[in-house]
């Protein structure tokens, strides 16, 4: 909870050099930070905004989004206990043998706290990337930036240049965490936040960290630009689940990015349920030879939302093996894109590498699903697949269950909840495979079976 | 219970019923035998309700109530059931999971987990199923034998009062087809009927008919008692085509396989099943903006 006043130009729209100067300053932070922020600002303002005409976004048109029309900053003002936060973030906080830390968000201030005195005891450290920055600087020095920098992408350059929020995750050598760290995001007014996340899991340590994403209805736009970046140790283990379920009014912009020494094992998971536009990035770079990487993701898009994911599974190191699936549903009028690609660079021999993407489309010609799956190979050596498809819920498979008494809508929801079971299967919390099965079903809804029949 | 009357019946514009008429008695057991084509498996779907077959004409009562207008869960709520020749393999749905849904939605009670457990392992007991079989999703994988199991296994559950088994003996070898006939026979009573459709008499020596009716063209052109399934055994089916096709269905029939007369698995339809690639997925179509 901030005790400082918020300088007025961080909470007024628009973005430039003095409101980037102001947010480091109002943050305390040590110089080399405020020049970098400063340098990937100007980054910024000499990327110009992608457009169709770019590759990485044929299918995806942001050209309504303004950056400019954003404050960079939005205070969290009414919170001054955990009463004061929504009822979501208090059941969270409540049930809490399912994590054993726990931060929240509230737009770009932290709220609320808590590490288990056992994490604390083993070295493990979980707080703010602020609080961090004072308390840790030359790990925060030596890693951020390191995974998502400034020329990146536009995105990427805003989060370096205006940051604020986020978390930090340090899990020393040999220490496993068997009980989930979580991160929560809860936003509710018009404006910006642009959190990072930075994971350092050291050699043979391993955890599971969780970063959700929620937020207030409304009607005037938010805007939530994220980096997150992931640094697995050797022989160490990171299980990662990003769970974006903002409301319609939120545009989501994320980067992910990983990379992992020898014999480290990754497994992502990245749900995206909300948004009106959602653009994820999601990178694992086998950076450590006999690395492991698992992917998984999972997107339902109605309405007319717009749900991107690239993927890169990037090969760089031999012997590593990664295997990516990602799953998606559309309805009504949705846009759905998965570009995808496998990179061997030319040392990376004895790769395996897979990559599966799949939609289904529920009862509807006006919903698109762009699949591109892509390999790039320059290693001799190596064993690389990749499929996609995409087809409507099959008449006949619910001719099936219905022949067994079971109604329209609940078979519906059987072929859906199969088809995402292969995905969910994978969430590593009760409470959240819960919050996310309910999620599915509102989204499967009702009104949909009388567009099939 | 089931009375069926000038029933006609189309796919894709192509006329497959052509004015069937079968009546079918409170506890009797009825065997439609025909070759392949003839309309066997159109019937059953048709019975059930599957969307891809339009029907033009005719009506279907079952327990007095006209059944063509009802949905497919509707007719099984009323006690239909229909055994499929190709039960779709739905991932992600277990066995077990799948049969709770489906026994809670028939009958008007929701059975506890403890009393839906009991009935299940009784039940895969008599058909000599595996426990662990429950846990596994419904049809990915199956055998064709372990499929056609599972179909008897789901009618066992669900206590039809009108069975419909649509070749289930095909594919079968002897120990399967006996089970299969165990699992039938266990039903069997003065509340049970069953309509047995099959391409063999085999299945029927395990499963004795009351009647036996012979399937033509979309039409029954002869029925019997159950001599006349041993008649057809000796005769085949040519002798029926001689006696009760028309000169144009003789010609018809030479060429191998009438398109009008398939079915749907082989007119290839069930390539719209998810899984099979759709041009759309790789479409260079940039969207508009809304």
């Amino acid at each position: 909870m901030q005790q400082k006043e918020v300088p007025k130009v961080l909470t007024s729209k628009g973005i430039s050099a003095e409101v980037v100067e102001a947010l480091s300053g109002f943050k305390g932070e040590p110089d080399w930070l405020m020049e970098k922020r400063l340098h990937a600002w100007r980054t910024f303002e000499n990327t110009p905004m992608p457009t169709l005409r770019d590759e990485a976004w044929r299918y995806t048109d942001i050209s309504d989004v303004r950056i400019e029309d954003f404050a960079p900053y939005a205070p969290s003002p009414d919170v001054t206990s955990e009463g004061d936060l929504p009822e979501a973030v208090q059941t969270l906080i409540r049930e809490g043998e399912e994590n054993s830390a726990l931060i929240v968000q509230h737009n770009s201030e932290t709220a609320y706290s808590r590490v288990d005195e056992e994490l604390t005891r083993r070295g493990v450290v979980f707080t703010d990337l602020h609080t961090a920055l004072e308390e840790h600087e030359d790990l925060i020095r030596e890693h951020l930036f390191g995974l998502v920098p400034e020329d990146y992408d536009k995105f990427a350059a805003l989060s370096a240049a205006a940051f604020s929020g986020g978390s930090f995750l340090y899990v020393p050598r040999g220490v496993d965490v068997e009980v989930p760290i979580q991160s929560y995001r809860w936003l509710d007014v018009i404006g910006s936040i642009m959190p990072r996340t930075l994971i350092v899991v050291e050699e043979g340590a391993s955890v599971t960290y969780i970063d959700e994403y929620a937020s207030a209805d409304g009607e005037d736009p938010a805007f939530s630009n994220g980096a997150i970046e992931l640094y697995v140790g050797q022989g160490a283990n990171l299980r990662y689940v990003s769970l974006q379920n903002w409301e319609r009014n939120v545009l989501h912009f994320n980067t992910i990015r990983s990379s992992t020494g020898k014999d480290a094992t990754i497994s992502s998971l990245v749900v995206s349920l909300g948004s009106q536009l959602s653009r994820t990035n999601v990178e694992a770079g086998l950076t450590g030879a006999g690395s492991d990487s698992e992917m998984f993701g999972l997107y339902f898009a109605d309405s007319n939302q717009v749900l991107d994911h690239h993927t890169l599974q990037d090969h760089i190191a031999p012997n590593a093996h990664s295997n990516l699936l990602y799953k998606g549903a559309l309805r009504d009028e949705s846009l759905t894109v998965f570009s995808g690609l496998i990179r061997v660079e030319p040392g990376a021999q004895k790769t395996d590498a897979y990559q599966t993407n799949r939609n289904v489309i529920l009862g509807t010609d006006e919903a698109m699903a762009v699949s591109l799956p892509n390999l790039e190979i320059m290693a001799d050596d190596v064993k690389c697949s990749h499929g996609s498809t995409t087809g409507q819920v099959d008449e006949s498979d619910l001719f099936y269950l219905m022949s067994r008494g079971i109604p329209r809508n609940e078979a519906e929801k059987l072929v859906v909840f199969g088809f995402f079971g292969e995905v969910t299967s994978r969430v590593p919390l009760r409470g959240l495979k819960e919050k996310l099965d309910r999620a599915i079903e509102g989204k499967i809804g009702m009104g949909f079976e009388e567009r099939v029949a | 219970m089931l009375k069926i009357d000038n029933l006609h019946a189309e796919i894709d514009g192509n006329e497959i019923l052509k004015g069937l008429g079968l009546e079918v008695g409170k506890g009797e057991i009825h065997a439609i035998m025909g070759p392949n084509g003839s309309g066997k498996s159109t019937l059953s779907n048709v019975l059930m309700g599957h969307p891809r077959y339009e029907v033009t004409g005719g009506t279907v009562t079952f327990m007095d109530q006209e059944v063509l207008e009802l949905e497919p869960d509707e007719r099984a709520r009323m006690g239909m059931f229909l055994a499929f020749q190709y039960p779709s393999e739905v991932p992600g749905v277990s066995v077990a999971n799948f049969l709770r849904t489906a026994v809670n939605s028939v009958r008007e009670e929701e059975l506890s987990i403890m009393e839906m457990y009991k009935l299940l392992q009784e039940k895969m007991r008599i058909m000599q199923m595996d426990p662990k079989f429950a846990e596994r999703y419904l049809n990915e994988g199956f055998s064709g034998g372990e499929k056609k199991r599972n179909e008897i296994l789901q009618m066992l559950m669900l206590e039809p009062k009108l069975a419909i088994m649509d070749e289930t003996d095909s594919g079968l070898d002897i120990d399967a087809l006996q089970v299969v006939a165990k699992g039938v026979n266990e039903l069997r009573g003065p509340e049970f009927s069953a309509v047995i459709i099959t391409h063999y008499q085999r299945i029927l020596r395990y499963i004795e008919p009351d009647h036996v009716h012979v399937m033509l063209d979309g039409r029954i052109v002869t029925s019997g008692a159950k001599e006349l399934a041993d008649e057809l055994e000796d005769k085949g089916y040519d002798w029926v085509r001689q006696e009760f096709g028309s000169a144009a269905q003789r010609k018809a029939t030479e060429g191998a396989g009438m398109p009008e007369d398939r079915t749907i698995q082989e007119l290839g339809l069930d390539e719209y099943k998810f899984g099979f690639h759709d041009p759309r997925s790789t479409s260079s179509r940039p969207r508009e903006k809304a």
